[in-house]
């Protein structure tokens, strides 16, 4: 008969196997269900996508492209601090401190409007 | 700063085949080692130009050209206006473009402002009065709720259609085109997918009868921008496995750059909420953003604002100015910049850091409008704390649906834990077979 630990301690050493994810994502799947459910009725990341949905054209493009230097052994996919596909000017995103700025001074007009009214 | 370097051999590995940097079409000598500067935009001149957008209008009693009569009613399938009583239809206001606010976008220097755009002032009275033409009697119109009344004594229809200081009358209108019956079948389809999990009372109380059709105030912002961006880059070299005692992860090398891009943007019909109260979409107290996510309008069909086109409709005034939403505006152009560049950075797969973003608007052009919005809203209390307004929304053009469904939190709880603790009882028994 096997103990509760050793099923616990498969779990742990299966997340580096092949199978190891699909395991992990099983064992949190209530609360997976939960968020993604949640999301679906309340919608709060919803808004409109100014970056790709708004028309613009880009013309007379220059630029430069230097190497400095070969890094190895880098631990992650994507380039640390990447933002080239940051968003910065929605206004409700929570999460991102600069637009948190942002939304904290467009409430500051809103306050200073109510005020007013 | 970059991560640390892995020391120890790395085993198999997957490479990626190093090139040069590509020469996107439009980038001009990407040469090492020296940055391409480019002039600088010229000087604006003092204070903004404006394009006087209600020339003409006149408030009072607006006649169907036909028979006269002042019952007059935006077609919604038609997105024409409709004279009551001898049914004809026609299309009232120049659009757009023949108001020069849709003018090429290259040529645009300085700031330029419709005339219903500029800013409000406090003082102004929000309740105007007028004599009506036909039988002279004082007709009261308060702006804050529409910008139409009725002669309470001969019946006729009253309208503001000249501007004043006080954000009621925008520079443009953008008709509504879906019909009220098409905007109740959205909602309900939206909301029928999402009845499993709603809140009891809603369900019961849910009724697309009472759905409101709304015009909600929008600036409408083009702007002609040079941007300059410089940062890092890296490009992908090769993908490896490195092993230490039993256990191996995957490792990357890639090569550094230092990027610069240089460019024009010229970014059209960027659309803002210019409502203070639609603004703040703090999803933790409102759902404003559900209306937010509803947009892109085309507002390229927007007409002259004539106050015939809200009859029956309700709306909701511009209370911000143009220097409140000139942050929005900014900070979503660089946005813009950063997303459309993007193409002319493929060869960095791994990403780019821009360290400096640099936006100089040559020119930017602020047209103040109204936007057709059908809505659907339910209030729900919150014990302790204020309750929540949810909105479906759907788009009174291109019938995009969003919206926020109050949820029965004690049922998707409920049934959250039971698949928790299947999914928890199926790996259990899937390791007791194999140790077993």
């Amino acid at each position: 008969m096997i103990d509760f630990y050793t099923i616990l301690t498969a779990v742990g050493n299966s997340g580096d196997g092949e199978g190891g994810g699909f395991i992990l994502v099983l064992l949190a799947a209530g609360f997976v269900f939960y968020g993604v459910t949640y999301a679906r009725y309340r919608n709060k990341k919803a808004r409109h996508k100014h970056e790709k949905e708004t028309s613009a054209l880009v013309e007379n493009v220059s630029g430069y492209d230097n190497k400095l230097q070969h890094l190895r052994g880098l631990g992650s996919s994507r380039m640390q601090g990447a933002n080239n596909k940051k968003v910065k000017g929605a206004l409700n995103q929570k999460g991102n401190k600069v637009a948190g700025g942002l939304a904290g001074q467009v409430q500051g007009v809103v306050n200073q409007i109510s005020r007013m009214q | 700063m970059q991560e640390q370097q892995v020391t120890g051999a790395g085993v198999e590995g997957v490479s990626v085949p190093a090139g040069p940097p590509p020469v996107a079409p439009g980038v001009a000598e990407a040469t090492a080692g020296r940055e391409v500067t480019q002039a600088v935009s010229p000087p604006a001149p003092a204070g903004p130009t404006v394009i006087q957008t209600d020339e003409g209008a006149k408030n009072g009693q607006t006649k169907c050209p036909k028979c006269g009569a002042t019952e007059i009613s935006l077609n919604k399938a038609s997105g024409r206006l409709r004279c009551h009583f001898c049914r004809v239809e026609w299309a009232q206001g120049q659009t757009m473009g023949e108001m020069g606010l849709d003018d090429d976008i290259r040529q645009l220097v300085g700031v330029v402002v419709g005339s219903g755009s500029k800013d409000i002032i406090p003082s102004v009275e929000e309740v105007v009065t007028f004599k009506c033409s036909s039988c002279g009697a004082e007709v009261v119109i308060d702006t804050k709720e529409s910008t139409q009344a009725r002669c309470h004594w001969c019946r006729n229809t009253l309208s503001m259609n000249q501007q004043i200081p006080n954000g009621a009358v925008p520079d443009m209108i953008l008709p509504f085109q879906l019909t009220k019956a098409q905007a109740q079948e959205k909602i309900k389809e939206f909301v029928s997918k999402r009845k499993a999990f709603a809140h009891p009372k809603f369900k019961a109380e849910f009724t697309t009868e009472n759905i409101m059709g709304v015009y909600l105030p929008y600036m409408v912002v083009d702007a002609n921008a040079r941007c300059r961006l410089r940062g890092q880059g890296e490009r992908l070299v090769r993908t490896r496995r490195v092993s230490s005692g039993r256990s191996s992860r995957t490792v990357y090398d890639a090569d550094l750059y230092d990027v610069g891009r240089e460019f024009d943007l010229l970014v059209d019909d960027l659309t803002v909420e210019s409502s203070s109260e639609k603004l703040n979409q703090d999803t933790t107290s409102n759902t404003n953003n559900i209306i937010n996510s509803i947009m892109p309008f085309d507002v390229k069909a927007a007409v002259k604002y004539d106050s015939n086109y809200m009859k029956g409709l309700s709306s909701q005034k511009r209370d911000v100015n143009i220097d409140a939403l000139a942050m929005v505006a900014q900070a979503q152009v660089k946005d813009i910049a950063r997303h459309r560049i993007n193409d002319q950075i493929k060869f960095y797969d791994r990403g780019v850091r821009w360290d400096s973003e640099e936006i100089a608007f040559k020119g930017q052009r602020w047209v103040s409008s109204y936007l057709p919005v059908w809505l659907y809203s339910y209030y729900e209390p919150k014990r302790n704390r204020q309750g929540i307004l949810h909105y479906v929304a759907v788009n009174g053009r291109t019938g995009k649906t969003m919206g926020s469904v109050p949820v029965c939190q004690p049922r998707l709880i409920a049934v959250s834990a039971v698949i928790q603790l299947i999914a928890i009882a199926i790996v259990v028994l899937f390791f007791m077979v194999i140790f077993s």
